[in-house]
Order: C-alpha cells, then structure tokens, then sequence
C-alpha cells in the first residue's frame, strides 16, 4: 500500500464518524463566565480599598506610634505586592504569535510567572510571620499576661500561615508539572 | 459588530461541529469529558473570534484555537488511559452486518491507536486527517513545512505501528 492510500484510508475512517449529540449553550457560559471575573477582579479590589480604609480609619482612632508603624506595614506591603503583580504578568496575557508554538510559549510564561507569584507570597509569609509573632507575643504579653492567650494568639497566626504554605506547596507541584508537560511537548 | 460576530460563531458552528467534535474524542474518550472539552473549545473559539482579523484562513484559526484548548485541557488533566471508548458510528446501509462491525472495530482502533500518539504527533496526524495541506497544518503549529514533513512521517510511522499491535 503507497503512504497517499493508507492516509486517504485512515482519513475515511476518521471521518466517518458521527458528532456527539451534546447541547452548547455558549453565550450563556459566556455571560456567567464574564460576571464571575468581574465579580473576582471588583471583589480583589473591594479587599485591597477595605484594607487600606481600615487601617487609616483605625491609626486615625489610636494616634499612636505602634500603630501608625502597622498603617505603614499594611499600605507599603499591598503597593509591593501590586506592583509586584502588574510586573509579573507582563507579558502573560496574550500571545503575539497565534500558533500553537506561540501557544505553548505563552502557557510557559504564564507558569513561570505563577511560580514566581508563589515564591513572593512565601517571602510574603515569611515576612509576616517574622513581623506578626514577634509583635502578637509583646501585645498579648502587655494585654492578656497569660499563656493561654499567648498561644491562642501565635498559634492562629501560625497556623494561618501554615494554610498558606500548603496551598502554595500544592499549587507549585501542579505548576511543575504542567511545566514539565510543556518540556515535554516542546522536546519531541 | 455583535451581531455579526455573533452570526460569523453559528456558521462556525455549523460548519466545524462535526471536525472539532472528532477533535475532542481524540483527547477525551469519556462521553461527558469529551462533551465538556467541546464546550471549552467552543467557549475558546468564541473569545478568541473578535481577535481574528483574517490574517489566516478561518479554518486555520478555528484548528488553531481548538488544539491549543486540546493541549491545555491535556496538562490539566494529567495522565490518564485514553481508550476504549464508545463513541457510535455512522452506519453504512450499503455494507451487511458483519463488513459494518469489522468497519466499526478498524474504526475504533484508529481512535484508540490516534489517542496513544504522543501530542506532537497526534496534532499533525489529526490535522492531516481533517485534510489540512502541509502549509496549513505549519500555519496551525507554528512550526515550519519541513519540520511538518518530519513530524508527519514519524506520526505516521507510530500510528501503523499501533495499529499493527490493534490488530
């Protein structure tokens, strides 16, 4: 059998076969899909706008130095981390090229800038936790003396942060692989 | 400008409904996994059709986007059997009941066998089965006609290999 016959063959295989019976809504998919990400994009924004409200509205009710150094922690740390944001998806929304090289080009740059995302918040955590616990001890040492409390307060603090550290562990696997998927297409 | 948008989707639709749903069985052989990777191909198709500026032919763009929703939906996913399906054939009226079973089964292990291919060969051997050229084909990966060549004759070579272990 010459190649042009056994392609022509396997071509009239395949296309004899019949389409799923399957019902696409897509505009509807559409809509709620575009109401979820706007509702995401106003909720992050709510967050970022209630976090700054509140710890002006709060360092305005206790003028003191203590507090005015949180207000400073909170509004530096949200300006690094959007900053941080904007420059790490650079370059990751679309791709210039529409192919599927250009495709998978676009799907490594987005992989490699989530693996940076998750190194910053686990410097993030770090960071935190460094300032937090330090600070919760000292507050809860002056307010609470007692060691219920203190352990209450710490351990919640760790443990938040341990939440964090999780996801961002199981997150990072996910992406390792999926970049190693993306090695692999690409080495064939 | 909706509007037309809107009527360029259903002739779309209409037109490479059959193409990408043979796409999708390619890469899922669960009927609802299949159906749901058609509704992101779909989805993905839409999103992407106020972007094309006919810089390409409208078959190119709308194999171009599909696969790239193939591949992604395959990373996601992860690894996993991808056989033994059921998906039903068109019966052929003219052939008796044994010549369309044994037709049904070389069917069947042409899907089996495209769905064992390695990514790279499985997207230039199904472009090629929906009777895309070489520069097409080039057009949809990104890659140049020679590396297609290459490809294609690898693609075909593991593809009569697995057929062979099928049969």
């Amino acid at each position: 059998m010459n190649l042009d016959q056994e392609l022509a063959e396997w071509r009239q295989d395949w296309l004899a076969q019949e389409p799923s019976a399957g019902h696409f809504e897509i505009r509807r998919i559409v809509d709620r899909q575009r109401r979820r990400m706007a509702l995401s994009l106003a909720w992050r924004l709510l967050w970022t706008l209630i976090l700054l409200a509140f710890s002006v509205w709060w360092v305005w009710q206790r003028w003191t130095l203590e507090w005015i150094v949180w207000a400073a922690v909170i509004w530096m740390s949200t300006l690094v981390t959007t900053a941080f944001v904007i420059w790490n998806s650079a370059g990751t929304w679309t791709s210039l090229d529409q192919s599927t090289a250009g495709f998978v080009e676009l799907a490594r740059r987005r992989c490699l800038a989530v693996l940076r995302e998750i190194r910053y918040g686990r410097w993030m955590v770090a960071v935190s936790m460094a300032i937090v616990v330090p600070w919760l001890t000292w507050d809860f040492a002056i307010r609470f003396p007692s060691l219920k409390a203190l352990l209450l307060g710490d351990g919640l603090a760790v443990g938040f942060a341990g939440i964090y550290l999780i996801g961002f562990a199981v997150w990072r696997r996910r992406k390792l692989k999926e970049l190693e998927e993306l090695d692999r297409f690409t080495n064939l | 400008m909706a509007g037309e948008l809107s009527a360029q989707y259903e002739r779309i639709f209409a037109e490479y409904r059959a193409a990408l749903d043979r796409l999708a069985a390619s890469y899922e052989s669960v009927p609802q996994a299949r159906e749901d990777l058609m509704q992101e191909i779909l989805l993905a198709i839409w999103k992407a059709l106020p972007r094309f500026r006919g810089d390409c032919s409208e078959r190119t763009f709308v194999f171009r986007v599909a696969h790239n929703r193939c591949l992604s939906h395959v990373w996601r996913r992860g690894k996993r059997p991808e056989t033994g399906d059921e998906a039903p054939d068109v019966p052929d009226t003219r052939s008796g009941p044994e010549a369309q079973a044994a037709e049904n089964r070389r069917r069947q292990a042409l899907r089996d066998a495209i769905r064992q291919l390695p990514l790279n060969y499985r997207q230039v051997i199904l472009l090629a089965l929906e009777d895309l050229s070489p520069p097409e084909i080039a057009g949809v990966l990104g890659v140049t006609e020679n590396n297609v060549g290459v490809r294609m004759n690898r693609a075909r070579k593991a593809l009569r290999s697995l057929l062979e272990k099928h049969a």
